[in-house]
């Protein structure tokens, strides 16, 4: 058994090897041995226990499904008050059931949350009986109110603010129609000042067409009786100054956009924008006029027939009978361009 | 036809319940209560999950009441599964084991209201 005997040694076998410490390894074995047997001892005490326990569960069951259904309501009246107590929260339960099953994958709403208080409720209070229910109405419905006034108030707050945006919307619309209002306002005057501006304008083309004229007439007659060139030129001046003045009074006694006949006539009166620029060419030519001697005066006159006689030959269409709007807004531009050129060069002289 | 009910006939089975048969289905539960820590209403709460989510198969020939009075003891005996071996279902424990074993699956389960 020496060496053989080792090949068969199970569990604990090299300490009974020893013989000396044979009876102290007895003994530790034999403690050991008794904490197992303790311990699987607990182990099927438990098992034992629960066994019993569902076995007691289970025949408790088989004899509730057997028990009437009268002396079963009857008992859980005497424990709850009310035969259908346990079917109520069987009721809650199977709602409560339902919503876990659809929202499931849904955040909880105020709703749920109205339930989950509910619930609350009836586990710290007990069966949740009709009369009770009657009972927690008032607060339910209170607390309700309190869990939706945030809401509410907000949804309110919500229309407030769209309320004002329209308003704020319409204030502006208001402000923006009366601007415009304004703005009309502004181009009526405008435009009756380009009217009236038209025709002075063109009073005074008729007198930077008419003066020459008369300047030329006007030498003629004061040399036939006067003793030096100087009292000629002043005899002149104040007989060209004389006819000036008719010949402003006539014209101021006839409107010149009223009963025109003249096709140039037509045409500025016709068109703002002509009108303006007759105008400030006009304007600078009168300065120029005050500003020159006589022999300036002469030379600007001349210059000034030039450009009118250039401009009827090269916008002949403005002073004939217009065939057609498409001759008339040449006529018109060429016109205007012309007179543009003459400011420039009234501007620079 | 299906060996299974459809959820349809499953809730109209279930709408069906007398006052009796429900009254008997929360007294079962009270009665699986016991040495495990839940309530009677979550098991219950729990067996109608399941059987509304299909994910407890009722097939056609069995009645109402043994179906769900069979899931009920089913859960109760899963739950008490939950609870690891070696901790003593009366320590104050055991609750917190029971939740750990129930976080581990927790989509397996409806939430608990309490």
């Amino acid at each position: 058994m020496d060496g053989g005997g080792q090949k068969w040694r199970g569990i604990g076998a090299s300490k009974r090897l020893e013989p000396d410490k044979v009876p102290e390894q007895a003994k530790e074995n034999s403690q050991t041995y008794r904490e197992v047997h303790r311990e699987v001892k607990d182990v099927s005490n438990k098992n034992v226990k629960q066994d019993a326990f569902d076995n007691l569960a289970d025949a408790l069951t088989e004899d509730i499904l057997n028990t009437p259904d009268d002396e079963l309501l009857r008992e859980v009246e005497e424990d709850y008050g009310d035969r259908r107590a346990l079917a109520i929260k069987f009721d809650q339960i199977l709602e409560r059931a339902k919503k876990q099953v659809s929202e499931r994958a849904r955040p909880s709403s105020v709703l749920d949350l109205l339930y989950r208080l509910r619930e609350g409720a009836s586990t710290l209070f007990g069966g949740w009986t009709p009369a009770n229910a009657m009972v927690w109405a008032a607060p339910a419905a209170v607390l309700i109110v309190l869990i939706l006034a945030p809401a509410v108030y907000r949804s309110m707050s919500e229309v407030d603010k769209r309320s004002e945006q329209l308003a704020a919307l319409e204030k502006e619309q208001l402000a923006r129609s009366e601007q415009l209002a304004a703005q009309e306002k502004e181009l009526l005057a405008r435009s009756e000042q380009l009217a009236a501006q038209g025709k002075e304008l063109l009073a005074r083309l008729a007198r930077s067409e008419d003066r020459p004229q008369l300047a030329e007439v006007s030498p003629s007659s004061a040399l036939t009786g006067a003793p030096s060139e100087e009292r000629n030129w002043e005899e002149k001046d104040r007989k060209a100054e004389e006819a000036w003045k008719e010949w402003q009074k006539s014209k101021s006694a006839r409107p010149i956009c009223e009963n025109v006949t003249e096709p140039f006539e037509h045409l500025i009166c016709a068109d703002a924008d002509l009108e303006f620029w007759q105008h400030l060419m006009m304007e600078i030519y009168r300065h120029r006029m005050l500003q020159l001697d006589t022999n300036g005066q002469e030379i600007l006159r001349q210059g000034q027939l030039d450009w009118l006689r250039n401009m009827r030959f090269d916008c002949n269409a403005a002073f004939q009978v217009p065939v057609s709007e498409t001759e008339m807004a040449r006529a018109k531009s060429c016109v205007l361009q012309s007179t543009k050129e003459r400011v420039a060069v009234l501007t620079n002289n | 036809m299906s060996e299974l009910l459809s959820l349809a006939e499953i809730e109209s089975l279930i709408s069906r319940l007398t006052v009796a048969d429900r009254t008997r289905l929360i007294r079962i539960a009270q009665k699986y209560k016991g040495r495990i820590k839940y309530e009677p209403e979550d098991l219950v709460n729990e067996a109608l999950c399941r059987v509304l989510e299909e994910r407890r198969s009722w097939p056609r020939r069995v009645e109402t009441m043994p179906f769900l009075v069979g899931v009920i003891k089913s859960i109760a005996s899963e739950w008490k599964q939950d609870l690891v071996e070696g901790i003593d279902v009366e320590d104050e424990g055991a609750k917190g084991a029971r939740d750990l074993s129930r976080d581990r699956n927790k989509a397996d389960y409806c939430p608990l209201r309490r």
